[in-house]
């Protein structure tokens, strides 16, 4: 989940991946998506958060997951790098029982782009440039230490021109994703450490969101534990100056892996900004999206237990 | 299991590398591997990127590219494309364990004795690390065990030496650093002539010269594409940030480090002096 930047001073690549996310990042709320998994024989979105339906846990992991090919639960794990594993192992293993990853992949984009259509019109103003700059943006990057941007790389271009669209905008949410799990690692972080950190980051309550990551309370208590420890966070569970320097150095190295394609984008950064905003409004609006993002998800974190919602994950 | 600091986790982790890889970097090395790829016509190159690879799974060859790291995807695509038309993953997978047990055992006997102990020790460590942002241990761990002495001692080897490659490409993809700047500073790192490694990973003259000066441009190498200093700080820093990322496995292992290394050290030193490995790691590396 990309941190949430719409602020004018914040860096051109955290401002992009703020723009983005409504648009692309709409294929895990698409009730066509949830549709065409159900058809797969996967179970229907298990609620709403905000009026924005959920995804199905099994039909999450594996179609995000089928952009690398018809690849084992761990890998799939160690690509999205936040979830326990012992949530996204058995949820997979479960998917390639239903369906492979041609299938579940062809499911995942005509349901992107029919709630992008339905959503956004069959033409929206300004698609052919959008591609045109994405694409400038994707061209300029490569494979290394990135593996669903590798995986979707692979994939090719959809025909239609709201799924060519869609295919550049998730090969860049992926490739800073990516480059973010690479970042926090880098940093010497565990899932749990960077979930923490994440909360505090976004300025939600610590141990909210990352319940829909389905770590337990015991997991949760030692990864603030090894935090305090390492100074990163207060006897008061809030960062200490060190923590919030390191987390904003995760991000900064996220925002520079971005680099050459914030640089290929050139003077057209607000051309592009201006087509993508009102996009973004328009799928929030019409319930594509969660409107506060990963605040409405900490909301529902908070209400959950860890082992509702790895309950939630598997059945 | 304890918290170990900081000076000790970097030694431990650098000593555990240079004596887990020539045990289970063997397989690159092994006739008994190449002759099994062989059999589904395979040369070394595709033999070495899908036997590596399959642990992934059948993914696109650019999928294996991400997780290897420094290699130019041009070379890497068309050999995983071809050794999954002539053989695919699991074709491969078998061979692969077949031939680096058959090579072990060659150089070290069927059951060398503290094998079992050894397995056990590395297992520990490998069991209690994570699979975020490692493609291919965690590829490696959705497996599950050989289940012969050598074959388990080979994989617990195997799995520590990719979760420690896994960080070590976050590590320098967090730093900033394309893959032939990578390349060329492990020529730089381990003492190396200049281009003759990175030119196998398959990068052009040209890719080196462009990698060179950008390297020049960060004020990581001089005029002579050598290390400045402060090339020198950071890719010591680099390599730190992967000893970091073992953390989990070395605190683990805990106390019983040394008897494991005492364990590990002779069988890498026989695989070596067998030709099994084209060096001795402690020779190159830095500690």
């Amino acid at each position: 989940m990309p941190a949430i930047a719409s602020s004018t001073d914040a860096p051109v690549a955290r401002r992009l991946a703020a723009l983005i996310e409504p648009v692309v990042g709409q294929v895990y709320f698409s009730p066509e998506c949830h549709e065409g998994y159900v058809r797969l024989g996967f179970n229907p979105s298990p609620g709403f958060a905000g009026g924005v339906a959920l995804p199905d846990g099994p039909a999450y992991f594996t179609s995000r997951g089928s952009v690398m090919g018809q690849v084992p639960g761990e890998l799939v794990a160690s690509a999205f790098a936040v979830f326990n594993p012992t949530a996204v192992v058995p949820s997979v293993t479960y998917g390639w029982t239903l369906t492979d990853a041609p299938t579940i992949c062809a499911a995942r984009d005509a349901g992107a782009v029919a709630q992008l259509r339905r959503l956004l019109g069959a033409a929206p103003a300004g698609l052919t440039r959008v591609t045109e700059l994405f694409t400038r943006m994707t061209d300029t990057l490569t494979p290394e230490g990135r593996p669903l941007f590798a995986g979707l790389r692979s994939l090719g271009v959809p025909d239609d021109p709201i799924g060519a669209m869609w295919r550049h905008g998730d090969l860049l949410r992926e490739y800073r994703g990516d480059s973010h799990t690479a970042a926090w690692v880098a940093a010497g972080l565990d899932a749990v450490e960077i979930g923490l950190l994440t909360e505090l980051f976004l300025g939600l309550p610590i141990k909210s969101y990352i319940r829909t990551r389905a770590w337990s309370e015991d997991q949760l208590a030692a990864g603030v534990e090894r935090l305090q420890s390492r100074g990163l966070l207060g006897e008061d569970e809030r960062f200490t100056d060190a923590g919030r320097a390191l987390r904003e150095e995760v991000e900064l190295r996220t925002d520079a892996a971005l680099d050459r394609a914030v640089a290929a984008l050139g003077t057209d950064v607000e051309e592009l900004f201006g087509l993508l905003g009102p996009w973004g409004r328009t799928v929030r609006a019409g319930g594509g999206y969660l409107a506060g993002g990963a605040d409405d998800l900490a909301r529902r974190g908070s209400g959950m237990t860890a082992d509702d919602e790895q309950g939630a994950a598997r059945d | 299991m304890g918290t170990l600091s900081d000076a000790v986790l970097r030694e431990r982790a650098r000593r555990l590398r240079d004596a887990v890889e020539p045990i289970c970097g063997n397989v690159y090395f092994a006739p008994e591997a190449q002759a099994g790829y062989a059999e589904y016509g395979l040369s070394w190159w595709p033999g070495y990127f899908g036997s590596r690879g399959a642990c992934l799974g059948r993914v696109p060859g650019a999928v294996v590219a991400s997780a290897f790291g420094v290699f130019n995807p041009a070379i890497v695509v068309p050999a995983v494309d071809e050794a999954w038309a002539k053989a695919g993953p699991a074709a491969l997978l078998s061979a692969r364990e077949r031939g680096a047990v058959a090579s072990l055992t060659r150089i070290l006997g069927a059951d060398p004795p503290g094998a079992e102990r050894a397995t056990e020790l590395l297992r520990r460590g490998a069991d209690a690390a994570g699979f975020e942002g490692r493609s291919l241990f965690a590829g490696l761990r959705s497996l599950g065990w050989p289940g012969t002495v050598l074959g388990d001692l080979w994989r617990s080897c195997d799995l520590v030496r990719e979760h420690r490659g896994d960080t070590h490409i976050a590590a320098w993809t967090a730093a900033g650093l394309f893959p032939v700047e990578a390349q060329l500073l492990i020529e730089l790192w381990w003492r190396m002539p200049a281009r003759v490694y990175t030119r196998t990973r398959g990068w052009s003259e040209e890719a080196m010269d462009e990698g060179y000066t950008s390297l020049k441009d960060k004020g990581i190498v001089d005029a002579s594409n050598e290390f400045t200093p402060a090339g020198v700080s950071f890719r010591e820093a680099v390599e730190w940030a992967t000893d970091a990322g073992e953390r989990s496995v070395l605190e683990a292992i805990g106390d019983d480090f040394d008897e494991l290394l005492e364990l590990l050290t002779p069988w890498a030193e026989a695989v070596v002096a067998a030709k099994g490995y084209p060096t001795d790691p402690r020779t190159v590396t830095r500690i």
